[in-house]
């Protein structure tokens, strides 16, 4: 597959266009071990999923907003990575340095 | 004209009394003109530029230009009182003139020369050269 940019892609959350520098959508999934009783000391364990997978949302800004955290609304990514759902924001911080443009980050966990 | 931040520097320096005191209005882009320019002057360039982009919609139009200026005396004494000079003048700089509005000016480095006319084929005479390396973050036009 021909590499495609990242250029183009649009982040708004609770309505709120985002400058974003970065995003990143992280799927993870609880597993269960299902080992038998009987495994060898070297043998490798089995585990289970099909359970509910857990999305995270990771995204860099360009901002001056500190953000809530526990604030809820629709997220959507649009462009080369499109996706939606109702998310709330994790984690959040906003950085001021020297000689930079204020910047931030949030984390936003997908219901 | 263009709108730039170089046109900042350039107009902070020569209405600056006391850095208009040393040098009059010898205050040069680039280069020095091969007549008319008599020790001591200030010479300025762009020495770099980093533009910042978002995903979204691109460029950001707060890019971080490196000016480099250059004071040169005939005298090392001379040189570093022009450079503190243009230090004074320009390190901690905000505002807009010349219609460039400049976010942010910080003095990162200064490095001192001599600048020897039998190896470089100036005209001019001998002299010492302070280049000191100013970073500026400007609002670009978006236009």
């Amino acid at each position: 597959m021909a590499g495609i940019s990242s250029q183009g892609l649009t982040f708004v959350f609770g309505g709120t266009t985002m400058t974003v520098t970065s995003v990143s959508v992280n799927d993870s999934q609880q597993l269960v071990d299902g080992s038998h009783l009987g495994i060898s000391p070297t043998g490798r364990r089995e585990y289970v999923g099909g359970f509910g997978t857990d999305r995270e949302v990771t995204v860099d800004l360009i901002t001056t907003t500190v953000l809530s955290a526990g604030t809820s609304g629709a997220l959507a990514i649009t462009g080369p990575i499109a996706f939606s759902g109702n998310a709330t924001i994790a984690s959040t911080n906003v950085n001021a340095g020297l000689g930079e443009i204020c910047r931030g980050s949030a984390t936003f966990r997908v219901a | 004209m263009i709108i730039a931040p170089e046109k900042y520097i350039h107009l902070k320096l020569v209405t600056a009394l006391r850095v208009a005191r040393i040098v009059g209005f010898n205050v040069y882009p680039i280069a020095v003109p091969r007549t008319g320019a008599t020790l001591p002057f200030l010479v300025y360039r762009r020495s770099n530029v980093i533009r910042e982009r978002e995903l979204g919609f691109g460029p950001l139009y707060c890019p971080l230009v490196g000016v480099q200026v250059s004071a040169f005396a005939m005298t090392y004494d001379a040189a570093r009182e022009l450079a503190d000079e243009v230090r004074l003048c320009l390190d901690g700089s905000t505002g807009t003139l010349a219609n460039a509005t400049i976010q942010d000016m910080l003095l990162v480095s200064e490095t001192d020369d001599f600048v020897d006319p039998l190896q470089t084929g100036s005209q001019l005479p001998p002299a010492y050269e302070v280049r000191s390396l100013y970073q500026c973050r400007w609002q670009e036009s978006s236009d």
